[in-house]
């Protein structure tokens, strides 16, 4: 049978295809097989770490299930631009293992990191608080340096942060507002600690002075005044023994020994009634005047005046007084020391020009303040 | 029969490169959805919208992968990894829109809760300079004075990060300053009365 031209020309490619077909169909069979399923494991495994906030608790990890990805990524790329019969997914395949390992052990991390910064906060947070309420408790009624009382206010201010950074789940942000916080108070409590000690300096003499005036009222069968600035009380003693305990109120700045006229201080020392006023000789309902300043008063006065610690017009100041219109809750006066109405009553009937009053920052030493 | 040859060879040509190259790599599609990720994340969307944030980006992950599958293949077909990347740029389109608005209400709040929180302060102000002068005026205003001091500060520190960008600090700030300013309003509210009693 003899072929037409024509069909030759036709079978010719036809039969060049279906060799090309088989050649391909060969190798397309025998090539080495893509491993799919490990390289969505590898995508799914780092997507399901970043939902677990590996990004946030486990970056290192995370950042390196990400770079065995990317390697992977790019292996896959090389090989697929060679031809199908030459490429090799054995290293794509190990890339996509090392992603996934990595990628598990961020999700471990992470959810360690997380519940051990959770545990972290909570307890940063008690402490926080714990010192927040040290320094209310102790501190805050204090006439402290603003720069003290600024302080609180920005651990304070902070630690409110931390609360709203918590409550979105910003828990870095959290952690990072109360360690300021943290901070920031325990400074505010030491520098308020060491106002306080530094007051104290002075808790030898304030207890002599009181012995003094205790041994004074039991030798001489009379009554004898002690002003307890840090207990805010006014002690009425007869006999050297203890008749009533009045509440007062002070000027502002009660800490500290008044030094100049206008610093709503209230002295200390020991002094003695010199006038009993009453309305109208007082707007303060009942008052009692005391010997301020005393000798002592004007000495010390003098020297701070020398060693330039005081103004050259700086005034000693005068008319402190024990008196009425106090039970305001706050400490308003000049620096005299004000009881409710009903107790000046009380405290004026029993007193005569003469009778000690002795004012001091504390009868308790500062061991026992905090107690 | 050479021309014969040459023919044959033409069509033999033409036939491999059909079963061979059946579609292209669609980079542009790539290219404008990583270009879409990234764009997200400049806008902050991983912060505003972060649950909607990281399923797009795993659905890009999703798309490339299935580019490179498909690009494997010996008969490459991109029509589905194509629908799906342009399905993720889509998707940051609205994404995107959300951030915005997100980040709107964020800010809208913070700028709203610090213009209350100055007049607070204003206001907090104007009462201490109110108190009563002489000696029952001269109060625990002192102690106030700081506090507002440090009030006015962490205002002023909204402010700038506010500018910044950065709203969600912003407002945690002002809330917290807002709290405080208010208790000392009610303080100061106190003081004054108990003074001119």
């Amino acid at each position: 049978m003899k072929i037409n031209k024509k069909w030759k020309i036709l079978l010719i490619p036809l039969f060049l295809v279906s060799v090309v077909i088989m050649v391909f169909t060969f190798l397309y069979l025998n090539r080495d097989p893509l491993p799919t399923e490990i390289i969505e494991e590898s995508r799914r495994v780092i997507s399901q770490a970043v939902k677990k906030d590996a990004g946030l608790y486990a970056a290192c990890e995370l950042a390196r299930a990400e770079a065995y990805r990317e390697q992977l990524l790019e292996e896959w790329r090389n090989q697929n631009k060679k031809p199908v019969y030459n490429r090799k997914y054995n290293r794509v395949e190990e890339l996509a293992g090392l992603s996934i390992a990595e990628a598990k052990k961020a999700m471990l991390a992470a959810e360690k990191n997380r519940k051990q910064l959770e545990q972290q906060i909570d307890e940063k947070m008690k402490t926080a608080s714990g010192n927040l309420h040290e320094f209310e408790s102790r501190y805050y009624q204090l006439p402290l340096p603003g720069e003290i009382r600024k302080k609180y206010i920005r651990a304070k201010l902070l630690f409110t942060e931390g609360e709203s950074a918590l409550r979105r789940n910003d828990k870095l942000q959290a952690v990072k507002k109360i360690n300021t916080s943290l901070e920031i108070i325990a400074q505010a409590n030491s520098d308020a600690g060491k106002f306080i000690s530094e007051y104290f300096s002075m808790y030898s003499s304030w207890q002599k002075w009181v012995r003094e005036t205790i041994q004074w009222s039991a030798g001489m069968k009379e009554y004898a005044i002690v002003v307890d600035k840090l207990a805010h009380t006014c002690t009425l003693y007869k006999d050297g023994k203890v008749i009533k305990v009045f509440g007062i109120e002070m000027g502002p700045n009660w800490i500290g020994d008044k030094v100049q006229q206008g610093d709503r201080a209230t002295p200390e020392g020991k002094y003695h009634i010199t006038k009993k006023l009453v309305k109208p000789q007082t707007i303060y309902h009942k008052a009692l005047l005391i010997n301020y300043p005393n000798e002592d008063d004007k000495k010390r006065f003098s020297l701070d005046k020398k060693n330039g610690n005081l103004p050259s017009r700086a005034q000693i100041g005068s008319l402190i007084e024990i008196h009425g219109e106090g039970g305001k809750g706050i400490h308003w006066t000049d620096g005299c020391v004000a009881l409710i109405n009903k107790d000046m009553d009380i405290l004026y009937q029993f007193v005569k020009v003469g009778t000690p009053v002795t004012i001091v920052g504390s009868t308790k030493p500062l061991s026992q303040i905090f107690e | 029969m050479k021309r014969n040859f040459i023919f044959a060879l033409l069509a033999t040509v033409i036939a491999a490169f059909t079963l061979t190259s059946c579609g292209k790599m669609p980079q542009a599609e790539i290219d404008a959805a990583k270009a879409a990720i990234e764009n997200l994340k400049a806008i902050q969307a991983d912060i505003y919208v972060a649950g909607e944030f990281t399923a797009l980006q795993d659905s890009l992950n999703a798309a490339l992968e299935n580019v490179e599958i498909a690009n494997s293949k010996l008969l490459k077909n991109f029509d589905a990894p194509k629908a799906q990347l342009e399905a993720v740029i889509a998707n940051s389109a609205t994404l995107a829109e959300k951030t915005v608005t997100a980040k709107d209400q964020v800010k809208m709040e913070a700028e709203t809760a610090l213009v209350a929180a100055q007049a607070l302060l204003d206001e907090n102000k104007k009462l201490v300079e109110k108190a009563p002068k002489g000696k029952e005026g001269k109060a625990a205003i002192d102690a106030i004075k700081a506090e507002l001091a440090a009030m006015e500060t962490a205002l002023a520190e909204t402010t700038s990060l506010l500018e910044a960008g950065n709203f969600m600090g912003a407002k945690d700030k002002v809330t917290a300053a807002t709290s405080k300013l208010t208790s000392v309003n009610e303080e100061l509210k106190a003081v004054t009365a108990k003074v001119r009693r």
